[in-house]
């Protein structure tokens, strides 16, 4: 089985999901879930990359990440729905939301690219 | 199937399973919202149904008007009305009133063209767009009393757009205001502030020629806001220049020039501002003819400001703030910086965390002397050559203190076109009762006019001892209005408890600390044209200087004796002074009471950390309070957990019981079916109706209140709003007298549809607080509660977040709009007859922001330290007033933090206080908690006292989790004695809800029954619609790949 441009894409959305991961811990109201979903989703990912071409079904592998990454992004929304409107009307400055908006940026960018990687999926001949 | 089907099957799935994740979650977050959306959208989740008696008549409250226009009519003349009476005169050389039709006038000023009229969000005046609704400027209000105005000048600053200041707020720039609200924390104070003026090279010489032979009316501003304070450290960055915000500017003193350059040697200055500007050179200037002050006067006010100008009324309006030559002199401002603690979340290994919200800190060291308490109580001393008061400490020259250096204009001064004489006749002091004062008032002058008896006490003070001021206001009363040569007399009711002195220290029989008391002596009762001519009558009494020596001595006798007068009509009259000799009584004040509000105290949680101002020595209280680091004591409140549930059944709660009542069936009604009030709140069939609640509901409600108090089905009431205030309610969040109704409640005789004339008009039209307090007119004032009562009525709305009652305790903070003065017991008696006017009507009035809410910048979460003798004093006092009323039966507690607990979970405030000692039995409520606001939370809260919670579900995401979390559930269910706070937090909220126009509509037979609003099944279409594209897909998908395989 051949890697397709969809394996180098999920290898980045992984990456993606690591970083939004990370970005997470700079957002001042959280969602204890958003961040486990995202390292899921990186692990998941490097796991299924690794052994792509020996396991049968590694093509599953986009869908779930998008579900995890955007899972993630939806849960963190609740938090700092607040604080996202109050910096957009001018009622607080937008460096309070600037955290947030720059993690969600990542985390909806991992999201596309999963999506963007399912249609090719990671490897030829496969399902 | 060819592979590339199973590719884009993949690939689909991945895009709509994902789209249906995050609509599920965009659901939840709408979910929890969905009074803020429903706000937003005008839709409901919630309608009312009634299978009773159609005939039956439920409307309770009812309108005094036939329509909306009628009462925009009777609004627009009491706005009016308020703006004549609350303008302040406070020179005047003969300039005023303007001739009309005689004298063309230039106004000066940019901002003239877009004046202040109110505050920034709760207090915004603004008509409403594509309406017949019309805010009044300056311009308008004089072309409407016939003034020729220079239209040219006008014209010419109509060029000028770009430089008129503007603020931005909800995502438009509004003009007239350069405040910027901020709801975020900081540890830097804001450093912009633009004045908005032009500079003198912006003129042309064309234009300047029109206003050659004109009167000039010069118009000054500064404005107001929410969530704003002015600094020290602000710049204007047009290139203007000014020493602090509050004083003139450069250009405002070029422009000052070149009109007395241009005009016909008459010149007037308006001063358009809350906050008390430094006027001490306009005062001085001869030059300048007159000085009118107009406050913020909301939309229709400067209408009333130009009756006063062209003479059609006389003004008698008093000043609510002392206007200090600075505004930084007074001991209030000495820690009004932004202060954090040494061990504040910025520095490592700190045990405070950003989410504690519990970095900064006030500390008021200024104890009681707020305000003229401060001025008028140095002054005293300082003729009386005690208590260091002439040193060079506080001084605003930097030598030795001298009254007539620091102040220019003293609380309630104000002039008039007539003069009027006062007599004090008769005070008769009854304590623990109704005390009396008799005034007679005399126009002596020439015009018609009205006038204002202000009265007085002194009360003993022993050097060294107790903390006392030299004057305080009593009371107060306004005349009619009296034709030259009448008269009228006024009796003047007081209560002796708003000036007794609270003594930390006195332990009374009960082995408690803390009493009021009124100490063994005499206490001088006078009247005055203001807090200062008040203290130079006792002065002069006490001095033994009589008026005839006055007059034989040709003035020298009070000069020789030190008495100072700044103002020209000042007078000084010992003849008007009652001395009234009072017993020694610690006890007539004093039930229930005791200290509560030690752990407010910066000096006793960290002694030798804080030198507060004090009489017996003015050079004390003069140094900021720096380098505090928070205790382990203090660090409990400020890691906002000052309570604990436990597994307790210390009572027997029930949730959801079937009994069959509703909140209708506890209205009263005689036995002619008329509604003759509600079930006394100790009567057990209230915790009948309170147990048919359920838990879910209960939480829903006391952690979801927002502006808009969900529906209980359970017991038949629908939803309840209220909305912010103080002006009237706010177009910002109540767009018009259409957005709270809906079609099915079309039959009410105040129903105001979408199709009526006023649907989106704003209903915020008042002047601000400061003004209304200026007419020193209590029955104007209960009127604009009534007329506040009549647009409850008419857009279905129950409750208003206002009025304001802190005070204006310091000039800098930028919501003193929407306070009325700086003086405790003017605000009590203004917010009490607010509050009377209002509850006529049916609406509750949900006083603001209980309590010492006296900094607006790093509100939430701020520590607040003070002496508990200068919060009973002054804060406190100022609430009291309505909240010991069955008129005031709703209260807001504040973002501050008391000490270093919330106020609303600071049980030595809402339930020593305001429970034990005034017998409060309202609803409390706290102010609007976003996300992230954990020390606001539901658990020190409801124990503490401060009960309902207005957010939009924050704790969700706070470290407390919210009530209805599983853990927290549990945990609730195991502790009665909290369950049993909740159930009567919820039997307060419902008493008020039934003795309101809440209960309109409704009838025993009502049931409450939950709709879906139109965002609801979108959402929920848009859910299904997501949801089966994902199945199918992934079916399509599984398809192919099974179809892929076999080939």
């Amino acid at each position: 089985m051949k890697k397709t441009i969809g394996f180098y894409l999920s290898a980045l959305a992984a990456v993606l999901a690591l970083i939004g991961a990370v970005l997470y811990g700079s957002v001042p109201q959280t969602n204890a879930l958003v961040r486990p979903l995202l390292i899921l989703s990186a692990v998941l990912s490097v796991a299924v990359l690794a052994v792509s071409t020996r396991i049968p079904c590694g093509n599953l592998l986009p869908i779930l990440s998008a579900l995890l990454c955007m899972g993630a992004v939806g849960l963190s929304i609740g938090p700092m729905i607040s604080t996202v409107v109050f910096a957009f009307m001018g009622m607080s400055p937008m460096s309070s939301a600037q955290g947030y908006l720059v993690f969600a940026c990542v985390g909806l960018a991992a999201w596309l690219i999963s999506v963007i990687a399912a249609f090719p999926g990671i490897v030829k001949k496969q399902a | 199937m060819k592979k590339s089907k199973v590719g884009l099957f993949r690939g689909l799935s991945a895009l709509l399973a994902s789209l249906f994740v995050l609509s599920l979650c965009l659901t939840s977050v709408a979910t929890v919202n969905a009074g803020v959306i429903n706000r937003q959208l005008g839709t409901t989740s919630f309608i009312t149904r009634d299978d009773g008696d159609p005939t039956r008549d439920k409307a309770y409250f009812k309108s005094e008007f036939s329509s909306v226009a009628e009462l925009e009519a009777a609004k627009h003349e009491l706005a009016a009305a308020i703006g004549s009476e609350g303008s302040v005169l406070l020179k005047n050389n003969g300039a005023l009133p303007l001739q009309a039709g005689q004298e063309k006038v230039t106004v000066w000023g940019l901002n003239s063209l877009f004046p202040t009229l109110g505050g920034l969000m709760g207090s915004s005046v603004m008509a409403a767009p594509n309406t017949n609704q019309k805010a009044i400027g300056i311009l308008d209000a004089l072309g409407m009393k016939g003034v020729q105005l220079n239209g040219e000048m006008a014209g010419f600053y109509g060029q000028f757009f770009e430089k008129v200041r503007k603020s931005s707020l909800f995502g438009a720039q509004i003009p007239g205001h350069s405040l910027n609200a901020s709801f975020a924390n900081m540890y830097e104070p804001e450093k912009i502030y633009q004045i908005g003026e032009l500079s003198a090279a912006d003129y042309t010489d064309e234009i300047l020629a029109t206003a050659d032979d004109t009167t000039a009316v010069i118009f000054l501003t500064r404005d107001s806001s929410e969530a704003a304070d002015f600094s020290d450290v602000m710049t204007d960055t047009s290139g203007n220049t000014y020493s602090s915000p509050l004083a003139l500017s450069e250009y405002e003193r070029q422009m000052i020039a070149l009109a007395k350059e241009h005009s016909n040697g008459k010149m007037i200055v308006l001063l358009n501002t809350d906050s008390p500007m430094e006027v001490e050179p306009l005062k001085q200037d001869p030059d300048i003819d007159a000085i009118l002050w107009t406050g913020l006067p909301g939309m229709y006010g400067f209408e009333g400001v130009a009756d006063v100008l062209v003479g059609n009324t006389a003004p008698s309006g008093r000043m609510v703030d002392t206007y200090a030559v600075s505004a930084k002199s007074a001991p209030a401002m000495v820690n009004f910086d932004i202060a954090v603690y040494d061990n504040c979340s910025l520095n490592a290994g700190s045990p405070l965390t950003a989410d504690h919200l519990a970095d900064w800190y006030l500390a008021e060291t200024e104890g009681i002397y707020i305000g003229y308490k401060y001025y008028e109580t140095r002054y005293e001393d300082a003729v009386l050559g005690q208590g260091n008061a002439v040193s060079a400490a506080g001084s605003s020259t930097g030598s030795a203190w001298n009254y007539a250096d620091e102040v220019s204009y003293p609380f309630g001064y104000g002039m008039s076109y007539t003069t009027f004489s006062q007599e004090l006749v008769s005070v008769d002091v009854k304590t623990g009762g109704t005390s009396t004062a008799v005034v007679k008032v005399t126009n002596t002058g020439s015009v018609a006019g009205k006038d204002v008896a202000e009265l007085y006490v002194q009360v003993p003070y022993t050097q060294g001892g107790l903390e006392k001021a030299a004057i305080q206001l009593v009371n107060f009363g306004k005349t009619q209005v009296l034709e030259p040569g009448a008269s009228e007399t006024l009796t003047i009711e007081f209560d002796a408890r708003y000036f007794a002195s609270y003594d930390e220290s006195l332990v009374k029989a009960d082995g408690t600390a803390g009493a009021w008391v009124l100490d063994k002596g005499d206490y001088y009762f006078t009247l005055g044209n203001g807090a200062h001519e008040a203290v130079n009558n006792v002065l002069a009494k006490k001095l033994g200087i009589t008026a005839q020596a006055e007059t034989e001595g040709s003035e020298n006798a009070f000069t020789a004796a030190g008495l100072v007068t700044i103002n020209t009509v000042e007078t000084i009259n010992p003849d008007n002074v009652i001395v009234v000799a009072l017993g020694q009584d610690n006890e007539t004040y004093s039930a229930n009471v005791k200290n509560a509000l030690q752990d407010a105290d910066l000096g006793k949680l960290i002694p030798g950390s804080v030198e507060y101002t004090t009489r017996a020595d003015w050079t004390k209280g003069w140094t900021p309070v720096t380098g505090i680091t928070a205790t382990d004591e203090m660090l409990v409140g400020l890691q906002n957990r000052s309570h604990q549930l436990t597994q307790n059944d210390a009572y027997k709660v029930t949730w959801g019981a079937s009994n069959g009542l509703t909140l209708a069936s506890m209205m009263e009604f005689d036995s002619d079916g008329k509604y003759i009030g509600v079930t006394p709140m100790d009567d057990p069939k209230w915790d009948t109706l309170i147990s048919q609640i359920t838990l879910d509901e209960a939480i829903n409600f006391l952690e979801n209140a927002t502006d808009e108090y969900d529906a209980i089905g359970s017991i038949g009431i629908g939803n309840v709003y209220m909305n912010d205030g103080p002006l009237g309610f706010v177009n910002d969040q109540v767009s018009g007298y259409a957005a709270k109704w809906d079609a099915s409640m079309s039959s009410e005789p105040t129903y105001s549809g979408p199709d009526s004339e006023y649907a989106v008009w704003s209903m915020a039209e008042m002047p601000t607080e400061p003004v209304v307090a200026a007419t020193f007119n209590q029955e104007l004032v209960m009127r604009e509660g009534e007329l506040t009562g009549e647009d409850g009525l008419w857009a279905n709305i129950s409750g208003i977040t206002g009025p304001g009652m802190n005070l204006h305790r310091a000039a800098y903070c930028a919501r003193n709009h929407e306070y009325y003065s700086e003086d405790a017991m003017l605000t009590n008696r203004m917010g009490l007859a607010f509050s009377v006017g209002n509850w006529k009507k049916g609406t509750f009035t949900t006083i603001k922001h209980f309590a010492v809410n006296d900094k607006e910048n790093n509100r939430t979460g701020l520590s607040t330290f003070f002496t508990e003798q200068g919060a009973r004093e002054n804060a406190l006092r100022a609430f009291e007033g309505p909240l010991t009323s069955e008129a005031g039966n709703s209260l807001m507690t504040a973002y501050n933090r008391i000490g270093t607990i919330f106020s609303g979970g600071h049980e030595g405030l809402m339930k020593q206080i305001l429970c034990n000692e005034w017998g409060y039995r309202g609803s409390v409520v706290s102010d609007y908690a976003a996300a992230g606001f954990d020390y606001m939370n539901w658990l020190d809260n409801i124990y503490g006292g401060g009960a309902c919670l207005c957010t939009t579900g924050s704790y969700s995401s706070a470290a407390i989790g919210s009530m209805g979390d599983a853990k927290n559930r549990d945990v609730i269910l195991a502790d009665g004695t909290f369950q049993h706070e909740m159930q009567d937090v919820l039997k307060r909220f419902m008493y008020v809800f039934a003795s309101s126009n809440a209960m309109n509509g409704l009838s025993p037979d009502t049931r409450v029954v939950h709709v879906s609003p139109w965002w609801e099944k979108a959402l929920l279409g848009t859910n299904i619609a997501l949801g089966v594209l994902s199945v199918l897909t992934l079916l399509g998908y599984a398809y192919a790949v099974l179809k892929s395989r076999k080939s």
